[in-house]
């Protein structure tokens, strides 16, 4: 690791990879989640006025 | 076509296709066009420098030259094989008609198969006008060689083509999904092509031809078994 | 349609495994971090440049194992219609396609410093080719899912791709390696000797790391895909109520 420089990235690289994509997901769940949570209240809204 | 048998079937779509292309030349002109001009780029550019044997070059390079052409024939010719169905609906009346779905697939793979072995031979002749390299030496050879891997070729490609037709999508998504999934029948036909030039295919690849062999069968009961899920709405 | 039968509200990461997934992992990557980097020795030939070994070759074992994942929910989905095995099939996919991609960057830089150039040595090792195959075909099913017009079309499409693909990698796998006509070595020559305890120790940490890694990255995936749909059904049907 010390006189191999590009190794150094690629190790990180692997890490960063994974991490991004786990935060990615998590952004994208916490969206969805919300939105869905919005839409339910809507429904719940339009339900009692049937 | 009330009550046709599964083969009846296959046989009236494949009758219908050829019918039309005979009478448009659509998907062969564009396959032919393709073909010869990539058969002339390689061997353009494959030219050996002075002082190399051509006799080396042809060996080395023929076989790949071939098969280059015949894979960028095949993608171009399959890749229309469905935009008839697509325009007009036609595609909802054929999955009317009471036919397994199977026998759309094999109708469509047999009218392919026509296109892409006529272009295989097209290819063939396209090298051996171009390279140094006599591939017609052994016809009954290259005849099980072209066979056996454009037929795996045309299996692939139908599937993927009515795959990219579904969606829509540039013709150009077919060779992408095609080549990596075909890599192994182009690295088999290419052996295959310089065994049978020393004149000995079936000492040196005939594992190839098993593998390839396998192959075809595989993709073909796959094609069969998966092509209703993709033309279904 | 029911849009969202059962718990309604919050589908945040809950469910006892996927807690479990997220516990464990959190504990078992400093853990496999500490064995690769500290506990297991510098290898003979390459020092300490192979220490790659520990993060790409389980990363390529999870991969091709992902391909199998994919062939399974992708037959379940086709015969039984069901979306939860839609769900399955996407976040298999996209997680396989993650790994690979994680595979094809770090193989060649791993290559390239230890051979030092010789590229044509290793450049269509068939491991390589194999895996370059499966990144092209991984990325076309998640092209033409994302293509379709429909989320069911797509479904169905991305299933048939994905099947093709998971059974095209022996193939590929064999004939690349018929072509070279012999085997390449691409692992340290340390490795098929006499492995060294300490770094077979380091090696199954890491490989059980990167698994749990891909149970968790499927995990969050398959429930990111069903909130996703349960919100399209929720938002179509509060349109078609709105018409109404």
């Amino acid at each position: 690791m010390t006189s191999y420089g590009a190794l150094f990235w690629a190790y990180n690289l692997i890490w960063a990879v994974i991490a991004g994509y786990l935060l990615h997901l998590i952004l994208r769940l916490r969206g969805v989640d919300r939105r869905l949570a919005a839409l339910e209240r809507e429904a719940d809204r339009a339900q009692p006025e049937r | 076509m009330r009550g046709a048998g599964f083969f009846r079937a296959s046989a009236a779509i494949a009758a219908k296709d050829l019918r039309l292309e005979w009478r448009t030349w659509d998907s062969l002109s564009s396959g032919t066009v393709f073909a010869l001009m990539v058969a002339w780029i390689l061997a353009l550019t494959l030219t050996p420098a002075s002082g190399e044997a051509p006799e080396l070059a042809a060996a080395r390079y023929a076989p790949s030259a071939l098969w280059t052409v015949v894979a960028f024939a095949c993608a171009v010719s399959l890749a229309p094989a469905f935009r008839a169905e697509r325009q007009g609906d036609a595609f909802a009346g054929l999955l009317a008609a009471p036919i397994d779905r199977g026998a759309i697939y094999l109708g469509k793979l047999a009218s392919g198969l026509v296109h892409t072995a006529l272009l295989a031979l097209l290819g063939a002749g396209a090298t051996a006008a171009l390279f140094p390299w006599n591939p017609f030496e052994r016809p009954a050879t290259l005849a099980l060689i072209l066979g056996l891997h454009v037929l795996g070729l045309t299996v692939l490609g139908t599937l993927f083509s009515a795959i990219v037709h579904r969606v829509g999508r540039g013709e150009a998504l077919l060779a992408t999904l095609l080549f990596p999934t075909a890599a192994p029948l182009l690295l088999s036909a290419v052996r295959c092509t310089e065994a049978s030039t020393e004149g000995r295919l079936f000492e040196t690849a005939g594992h190839w031809l098993g593998l390839t062999a396998g192959f075809d069968l595989l993709y073909l009961c796959l094609g069969l078994l998966v092509f209703e899920f993709v033309v279904e709405d | 349609m029911q849009a969202y039968e059962g718990s309604r509200g919050s589908s945040r990461w809950s469910g006892p495994g996927t807690l479990i997934l997220w516990s464990t992992t959190t504990i078992a990557i400093p853990l496999a971090l500490y064995m690769a980097f500290l506990y297991a020795p510098d290898e003979r030939v390459m020092g300490a440049a192979q220490r790659i070994f520990y993060f790409h070759v389980p990363a390529a074992f999870v991969t091709f194992f992902g391909a199998v994942t994919i062939f399974a929910s992708a037959v379940a989905m086709l015969t039984t219609r069901a979306p939860r095995w839609d769900h399955w099939t996407l976040a298999t996919t996209e997680v396989s396609w993650v790994f690979c991609t994680i595979v094809l960057l770090t193989g060649p830089i791993w290559a390239k410093a230890a051979w030092k150039g010789r590229v044509g040595d290793w450049i269509f090792d068939p491991k390589l080719a194999t895996t370059a195959i499966l990144w092209l075909l991984l990325t076309g099913a998640l092209l033409v899912r994302r293509a379709a017009a429909s989320e069911e079309l797509g479904a169905r499409l991305g299933a048939v791709l994905g099947i093709l693909a998971a059974v095209d990698v022996p193939i590929v796998h064999k004939a690349t390696v018929w072509w070279r006509g012999h085997h390449p070595v691409l692992f340290a020559p340390g490795k098929r000797d006499a492995l060294d305890p300490r770094m077979r120790l380091a090696f199954l940490i890491c490989t059980i790391v990167f698994f749990l890694l891909f149970g968790l990255l499927v995990a969050l995936r398959r429930q990111l895909a069903e909130v996703e749909h349960r919100a399209r059904a929720a938002a179509e049907r509060a349109s078609n109520e709105g018409r109404s």
